[in-house]
């Protein structure tokens, strides 16, 4: 039984059209998701902007109302929880935000950041919080003498570290991190990966791992999830994903992807851009940039389906 | 001779709790269509250093040492001197492009303003050459595109109208900070690829900062690595990369995830970057160096063959 | 409430306005504390026979030439032939003004002889009175009717702006935070309370009011009256910074917790507006005091024998009055003084609190 099973999500935003005019368009950001993440290891949701990976990532915390689909974690489906009992149950997946500026309060100290979960799920005594948001403060390498400070003190490292020492301390099973090293400098984001890594490990939670850096998601993932304009168009192990790609915008990210070591080289591209989500492409969403694209993709939109063991690709061509 | 040349060049800014050095004293030359990458994170100065170079400076900035544009001093340039040289000589593409274009004007308006600031090209002839600017980028259906606004634009096709912007007067030396930071990945390789064709049609220099290691091994022809505010090491970008020689370059290209196939553990380099209000004594790097010893923490090294570093090559 | 009071000190040593604003509100509000001790008459001790007086004068020297401490004398006056009034200084006696006297800060002391003065037949020393700001209609010394007035006039400010603070913290906070048809039914009721012209409704809730109620009775009234009709500008802007803050990182992670959305708004959500509203409360002042005096001038707020700054100015509404007796103005200078610092105080606060100033 999977720690996380997704099955048909759609998230979608009421566009208005105008004070006056009843109908109004939706933005699709999510069409029909499917995931399924195992406890202990990590998968990967890669995509570029606009193509709905921090939607998903927010509905299946229920942070954003899908329209439909399953949630499943650790077998409770939680989009059938509402009131209290949501909230009870949110201790089980737990955020990690991308923007150290804006994840914590700027005017509570760290200590409150992090025992907040402590308090609204009343784990611990107040007089035990302060020993235990130390101990999880030691934990995510963060000086127990920086407990009283204010964010604005701490460097953006330190801010993620808080933000992770905060997920943490509920015990959560499942981690949904949106970006979590994106904004950092590359040393602290190799000491924040490490990190993640040892605690997921430690505590064998599962991963949900948000990210657009394919260098960061191929050393850190085990399987990795491809997304374009809200659909999941390849599916599969990490590392053969990346070598060995099925999808044509698999390969025009990995290959767009400025690898070190692959030396002074220049990529020749196709032209193009990701389309507004607003108006999508009939049939496959990425047929019109796609070289390959015949006049069934440009009807028929692939649906994912199972190619080797462990590989789905959504295609009509592989 | 070096189209640019800098030397000992220090910026420091005013705060209320005193001057912040920003930048420490870096020297580099770059010569005509020549493409130096300057990678750092954040804080080492890299920002500041293309901003002392387009003389954008606030007005508490501090500069000291020498920066010479085909022998021109430009540190002591007083602000109308500037004015001629910004865009003829020096140009600048900043990382977001929304921010850097008047939401107000059109993109017809922005190429034709610049185009006519710095000829004497009669309005018809200024759009014209506008519209062929936007084809040179990659801009489809550029007369059309014309009469479009900032926010009708994407993130991709602004930065494409800022760097027509800033290449249309003919500028000798382009200035790119981070320019596809804020793109995605593939739109980041369009930009890159349309910036190396430019190049070899127009034969600018550049000085493109940036912190993605992968994205200067792509553009640069020699690469100097920043760190607190002085230049830790310089050289040719394939050497560089393939045989650093300073310990934070060693440390900072081993935590590149992706540099290593799937091995485990990252190496990283321990601590954080300094801020410029505590920099350590000698080695800025020290603290965090696996191979300082005791006159690393006293004396600051002095660039040598492209390293500034007591112990260059050392091992730990 | 360290970093609060840190960042007003903070503010104090940069602003010099700042540092006067402060200074002045701290004594005016300090007086009008203290006023019944401070003034030296209680505010309806009249004295027919001086209706008018000009200020005091103050001596030092006595008709002999010897020195002594500050003094006054006893003043009455004739009509001249154009039927002015002229007032002259009985020399016979003086009175000192002395400290602690009777109750109050200073007042005057008994009065003393004027050596060499032979009175020509006995009889009782005429009265004294310390008229430092000259006196009105009725002898009463416009000294302490100002410093009694500004009990009201100064609070009333203060009571108005938290009433409608509170008001409007609520009503925009929970219209901004739960969004749907909750947001849309307040803000329908902030725009119905807008509509609705103050000045109209509180000449008509005046007059419909009983005129004999007690003026304390109506001063609240007026107070709540005005709070009740001001939080609806305030509470709409509310409205719309708590929207935005809604969708900042740490509210998303605080709701990932479970926290409960009245826990955020309270905790999270609320005190990032406290700097807006610093500034906000502190430039609404003003208005209020004002407020209050138009409606007292009018004769629609504090009645005689209560004071209030507004009330006092009734007695300067026109130019012969005024020519006649100069000092009656003098309360406009004390709610000059007042509006004036609420303001510049108002600005300091609020060019630290700019994001460009680098402030929270």
């Amino acid at each position: 039984m999977s720690l996380l099973q997704v099955r048909d999500l759609a998230v979608r935003f009421p566009v208005s059209g105008g004070l006056l005019s009843r109908r109004r368009s939706w933005l699709q950001a999510v069409d029909g998701v499917d995931l399924d993440v195992e406890s202990g290891t990590t998968l990967g949701l890669v995509g570029e902007s606009g193509c709905g990976k921090s939607t998903t990532a927010k509905a299946i915390l229920r942070l954003v109302e899908p329209a439909r689909g399953a949630v499943r974690v650790d077998g409770t489906d939680v989009l059938a929880l509402s009131g209290g009992d949501l909230r009870r149950f949110r201790r089980r997946m737990q955020p990690v935000l991308q923007d150290p500026i804006s994840s914590l309060d700027p005017r509570r100290t760290a200590f409150q950041a992090v025992a907040e979960g402590l308090e609204v799920h009343r784990l611990c005594t107040p007089a035990q919080a302060r020993g235990r948001v130390q101990a999880l403060f030691e934990r995510v390498g963060l000086a127990p003498e920086h407990l009283d400070r204010l964010p604005h003190e701490f460097s953006g490292g330190q801010r993620q570290r808080i933000g992770i020492a905060r997920a943490l301390a509920v015990e959560p099973a499942l981690l949904v991190l949106d970006e979590p090293v994106s904004a950092l400098d590359v040393s602290v984001q190799a000491q924040v990966l490490n990190l993640l890594e040892d605690l997921r490990d430690e505590r064998g939670m599962g991963y949900l791992f948000v990210a657009h850096d394919m260098g960061v998601v191929r050393h850190f993932c085990d399987r990795i999830a491809v997304m374009y304009l809200g659909r999941i168009v390849e599916e599969g192990p990490a590392e053969e994903v990346c070598s060995a790609p099925s999808h044509p915008y698999t390969e025009l990210l990995i290959r767009s992807v400025p690898a070190l070591g692959s030396g002074r080289t220049t990529i020749s591209v196709p032209s193009g851009e990701m389309p507004s989500p607003l108006s999508p492409p009939a049939g496959c969403a990425f047929h019109p940039r796609c070289p390959e694209a015949t006049a069934r993709c440009a009807v028929e939109r692939p649906a994912l389906r199972s190619r080797d063991a462990g590989r789905q690709v959504a295609c009509h061509l592989r | 001779m070096s189209l640019l040349s800098v030397r000992d060049l220090r910026v420091s800014f005013g705060s209320p709790s005193g001057p912040v050095h920003a930048v420490d004293g870096i020297s580099f030359r770059l010569g005509e269509g020549e493409v130096l990458g300057l990678v750092g994170e954040s804080g080492c100065g890299k920002s500041a250093t293309a901003t002392a170079l387009c003389g954008l400076l606030p007005a508490g900035a501090r500069t000291s040492g020498s920066i010479s544009l085909s022998g021109q001093e430009l540190t002591v340039l007083p602000e109308d001197a500037w004015r001629r040289i910004r865009g003829r000589r020096v140009s600048m593409v900043f990382q977001d492009p929304m921010s850097s274009l008047n939401p107000l004007m059109s993109v017809g308006d922005h190429l034709v303003e610049t185009l006519r600031a710095h000829g004497d090209l009669p309005a018809r002839e200024a759009r014209a050459e506008a519209v062929q600017w936007l084809r040179r980028v990659g801009i489809p259906d550029p007369a059309a595109r014309m009469s479009s606004f900032p926010h009708e634009l994407s993130g991709g096709m602004r930065q494409r109208v800022m760097i027509a912007l800033a290449l249309c007067p003919g500028p000798d030396l382009l200035l790119a900070d981070e320019p596809t930071t804020a793109l995605d990945v593939t739109i980041q390789a369009q930009i890159l690829d349309l910036l190396a064709r430019l190049r070899d049609e127009l034969g600018m220099a550049m000085l493109f900062i940036t912190h993605d290691l992968g994205v200067v091994e792509r553009v640069a022809d020699r690469i100097a690595v920043m760190y607190a505010g002085g230049i830790a090491e310089e050289g040719p970008a394939a050497a560089v990369l393939a045989r650093p020689r300073h310990p934070y370059s060693r440390g900072l290209l081993a935590s590149v995830p992706g540099f290593h196939p799937r091995a485990g553990r990252l190496p990283s380099i321990p601590g954080s970057v300094p801020s410029p209000r505590d920099w350590p004594s000698g080695c800025r790097f020290h603290p965090r160096c696996p191979v300082a010893d005791g006159i690393c923490t006293t004396a600051a090294p002095t660039a040598a063959d492209g390293v500034a570093c007591h112990h260059p090559e050392a091992t730990a | 409430m360290s970093p609060a009071v840190a960042k007003l000190r903070g503010i104090l040593a940069a602003n010099r306005a700042a540092r006067w604003s402060f200074a002045v509100l701290c004594t005016l509000y300090l007086l009008a504390l203290l006023a019944p001790w401070v003034a030296p008459y209680a505010g309806d001790d009249e004295s027919r026979g001086r209706s008018w007086a000009p200020p005091s004068s103050i001596h030092l020297r006595e008709s002999d030439g010897s020195w002594h401490t500050p003094f006054v004398r006893s003043v009455s006056f004739t009509f001249d032939d154009d039927a002015q009034r002229v007032w002259t200084e009985d020399s016979s006696c003086r009175y000192p003004i002395v400290l602690f006297r009777g109750g109050h800060l200073f007042g005057l002391a008994d009065a003393l002889p004027t050596p060499g003065w032979s009175a020509s037949g006995g009889g009782v020393a005429p009265s004294g009175r310390l008229y430092l700001l000259g006196a009105d209609a009725r002898g009463r010394d416009l000294l302490s009717r100002i410093l009694l007035g500004s009990r009201v006039s100064l609070t009333i400010g203060v009571v108005g702006v938290a009433i409608s603070t509170a008001i409007a913290l609520l009503v925009g906070g929970i219209a901004g935070f739960a969004g749907g048809w909750i947001d849309g039914a307040l803000m329908r009721l902030c725009e119905v309370v807008m509509l609705v012209p103050a000045f109209y409704l509180l000449m008509l809730l005046r007059a419909a009011l009983p005129l004999d109620w007690d003026s304390r009775v109506v001063y609240l009234s007026i107070v709540l009256i005005l709070s009740f009709l001001g939080w609806a500008g305030l509470a709409r802007i509310l409205r719309g910074m708590i929207r935005s803050l809604r969708q900042s990182d740490w509210i998303l992670a605080s709701r990932a917790l479970g926290t409960h959305p009245w826990t955020i708004l309270w905790r999270h959500a609320l005190p990032q507006t406290f700097g807006f509203l610093a500034v906000q409360a502190t430039l609404s002042i003003p208005g209020y005091i004002v407020a209050e005096s138009g409606l007292s001038l009018l004769g629609l707020g504090i009645q005689d024998p209560q004071t209030s700054w507004g009330n006092l100015l009734e007695e300067a509404m026109s130019i012969a009055e005024i020519r006649l007796h100069p000092w009656s103005l003098l309360p406009g200078l004390f709610l000059f003084a007042a509006v004036l610092s609420w303001n510049l105080l108002g600005d300091a606060l609020r060019d630290a609190f700019d994001p460009r100033g680098g402030a929270s």
